[in-house]
């Protein structure tokens, strides 16, 4: 049981290496999502100019910036194996759910970067008013675990279709609606002052979605993977 | 690991169009089977069929150690396989290609094994350049260091000489020579002069009902 764990673990740490260091290497995630999200937070600063907008405008605004955002990043994960023929490979190599852990905890990890320097530039262009900082990390950090968990499979099942770009968005919308209108609700609640208590039972349901669609997605990804 | 191969009234189509039908064979230790036929008889669907990449339509593919038959994931985990459609990773070097395949099988450090691969194959120099920067015949045995790295007993090579020279040709013999005696070995193939020099055994697929693809 040990040795399998570690195997499993070693494996794991091999694969987030790759795509890190693939990542290092060409950028391509990163700037994919820097770009987009700056551009996107460019123009929503020169629309709002010098207008007040309130709690729930700005936690929407801010939801909409990070779900783009992931959507013209994450869905390359698995798109870029198929694309270049490196997935056949990989799939002979490495058990399908360590290939699901791997990619999921890297685009968790670009996610939470991204998220942390859309954050920084949103109250830095808009100037929001900030009532509770620690809830605001906490809202963002669950719903970008969330959205990592769920992008990561829907990027999967798209990387074998036709129609990648526009199909990722479109897959996404439905499943991620409840996470969305959730972290939005929580996000307006801790610019507005709120305290954790406000706002638990929307902290428990994103760490609900995040645990059901992680779960769901590691025992449907053999099927998903696999030929 | 000693295993036998048994290939079972195997078929396969893609959207009613009949690549194959009704293959059966069966390879002992340190069998060598070449397949030949020409383009589109299936000779690559073949080798990702045995391997476990692609499902059959029907038949069976079944290697086992000793009684115990063994499940895809370890059939998989057995397996050497290398092809022209099978990519590694460009943005890599030869070196870190094969660290990172040889952690996901699981392998203890083999650094002198990967070393010793890539010098056979002439890519000592080269391998801490990455893959984008190699010609097509030296990332056609980084292919083949790969697919030999964790000593398959099932090796499974599609048009293995496939954009090599001379030199090229010459260290995959030496490889497939160093092979242990009890693996088995099946090339995919149309070079003749890997049908004389590899083909104990022989399998010829023929054109498929409808002509080629």
């Amino acid at each position: 049981m040990g040795k399998s764990c570690s195997l499993w673990v070693s494996r794991l740490a091999a694969l987030l290496k790759k795509d890190l260091l693939e990542e290092f290497r060409t950028r391509y995630a990163i700037n994919a999502l820097l770009m987009f999200a700056v551009t996107a937070l460019v123009m929503v600063s020169f629309a709002v100019g010098v207008n007040t907008l309130s709690a729930t405008l700005h936690a929407a605004l801010l939801w909409i910036i990070l779900f783009f955002a992931s959507m013209s990043g994450l869905g390359r994960s698995f798109v870029k194996e198929e694309e270049k023929n490196t997935a056949p490979a990989l799939r002979l190599a490495a058990p399908a759910e360590v290939v699901y852990v791997g990619k999921l905890v890297f685009n968790f990890l670009i996610m939470l970067v991204l998220a942390a320097l859309i954050l920084l530039l949103y109250l830095f262009l808009l100037n929001p008013p900030l009532g509770s900082p620690a809830l605001l990390v906490l809202v963002i950090f669950l719903g970008v675990a969330g959205l990592s968990g769920a992008t990561t499979i829907l990027a999967a099942i798209v990387a074998r279709a036709a129609n990648q770009g526009t199909l990722l968005p479109v897959l996404s919308f439905p499943v991620l609606l409840p996470l969305l209108i959730t972290a939005i609700n929580a996000t307006r609640v801790a610019i507005e002052g709120g305290g954790v208590g406000d706002v638990s039972q929307g902290l428990l349901f994103l760490v609900a979605y995040g645990v059901i669609i992680i779960t769901a997605s590691l025992l449907l990804f053999d099927f998903v993977w696999s030929d | 690991m000693i295993v036998i191969l048994q290939v079972e009234q195997l078929s396969k189509s893609y959207n009613r169009r009949i690549i194959f039908e009704g293959i059966s064979f069966t390879m002992e230790p340190g069998d060598r089977l070449v397949v030949t036929g020409p383009n589109g008889s299936g000779k690559s669907t073949l080798l990702k069929i045995i391997c476990g990449l692609l499902q059959p339509s029907s038949g069976t593919v079944h290697l086992s150690n000793g009684s115990k038959k063994m499940d895809l994931a370890e059939r998989k985990q057995c397996c050497g396989y290398a092809s022209p459609e099978v990519n590694l990773y460009d943005r890599l070097t030869a070196y870190e290609n094969l660290s990172f395949f040889a952690a996901l099988r699981g392998l203890p450090p083999c650094r002198e094994r990967m070393v010793e691969l890539l010098k056979r194959l002439q890519l000592k120099e080269y391998m801490h350049q990455p893959l984008c920067s190699y010609s097509s015949g030296m990332k056609q045995r980084v292919k083949l260091a790969c697919a030999l790295l964790h000593e398959p007993c099932l090796l499974l090579l599609d048009e293995p000489s496939c954009n090599l020279d001379e030199q090229g040709r010459r260290a995959l013999e030496e490889l497939l020579n160093l092979r242990p005696l009890h693996g088995i070995t099946i090339i995919a193939t149309n070079e003749t002069e890997e049908v004389e020099k590899f083909g104990q055994k022989l399998l010829s697929l023929g054109v498929p009902p409808g002509g080629a693809a």
